[in-house]
């Protein structure tokens, strides 16, 4: 496996370089399938790992903590925000070690899904968020727009 | 073997085979002026083909889909190009239309001629803009 090299300080832009040159791509078998109880006009939604960014979360030391995402979300939340001035936690904040898929997904899940959602996966009637293989999900999308977490699903322990 | 870093701001040609005239780039124009990301997403399957500056894509609905950045990008004031391939037994017209844009992410749908939403197997999106 190729040596990351020393990336804090680095722009992550420039990381992601790196990691398009030397890394190949790895496509997960994962899928994160969520209802927004804020959205429930519309159907379940599907998250799709990047292959990309799997390589650098299973590489380690070129992403940046998810909590840095979570500092510029509260900027951008400001009603006077006009551009991100903080950019800077991205590039400067050390990176985190290699994760395991797993690790990674639980990682994809604290950026990319609203916290409301994760944060109260298991409260209420049922689950608001399952993590399944792309074999769980229905075979072809007719009514896609009806997609939605059944009601008496099992979770795994 | 690899190679060393090359650092320059400023990129001179002398335009012998034109016009003879000495010409000077800003190389952050370069910096300015390339894609920050790019994803070539598949929403039949749903995955992604390949991809730079992405950590994920939503398949929000039916036509409706939400890719992630890695590297936030600067402000929401960014471009966004998409064009999806032509599908076999769908040949009328398509509009792209991008909902809503943050720094972290954007919503992009296809609409077919009718009205309706429409999954696309090869949906290609560049984006252009500033990274934080």
């Amino acid at each position: 496996m190729i040596k990351t090299p020393e990336f804090q300080g680095t722009h992550l832009w420039e990381r992601l370089h790196w990691a398009k040159e030397n890394l190949d791509k790895v496509q997960s078998d994962v899928r994160v399938v969520y209802e927004d109880p804020e959205d429930m006009e519309n159907p379940a939604k599907i998250l799709v790992p990047d292959p990309n960014w799997m390589a650098c979360a299973l590489q380690g030391g070129v992403l940046p903590p998810v909590e840095v995402y979570w500092e510029l979300a509260k900027d951008e939340a400001q009603p006077d925000f006009e551009k991100h001035t903080r950019g800077y936690l991205l590039h400067n904040t050390k990176p985190v070690d290699a994760m395991t898929e797993d690790e990674a997904i639980e990682y994809l899940i604290k950026k990319d899904i609203p916290q409301h959602v994760w944060s109260t996966w298991n409260e209420g009637n049922k689950p608001k968020m399952v993590i399944c293989r792309t074999h769980q999900l229905p075979e072809h999308r007719q009514w896609r727009n009806a997609w939605q977490i059944t009601d008496d699903i099992e979770l795994a322990a | 073997m690899a190679y060393g870093n090359l650092k320059f701001d400023t990129l001179t040609t002398s335009d012998s085979k034109n016009t003879n005239t000495e010409k000077s780039l800003d190389t952050s124009y370069i910096f300015n002026g390339v894609a920050k990301a790019w994803i070539k997403y598949d929403q039949d399957t749903p995955e992604v083909d390949d991809s730079f500056n992405q950590s994920s894509t939503e398949d929000t609905s039916e036509g409706q889909f939400k890719p992630s950045f890695s590297n936030s990008m600067a402000n929401a004031e960014y471009v966004v190009s998409i064009m999806a391939e032509a599908e076999a037994g769908l040949t009328d017209r398509c509009d792209y239309q991008q909902k809503s844009s943050s720094t972290t992410s954007l919503v992009h749908c296809i609409t077919a001629e009718a009205g309706s939403l429409r999954d696309a197997g090869n949906s290609n999106t560049v984006i252009h803009g500033d990274v934080a």
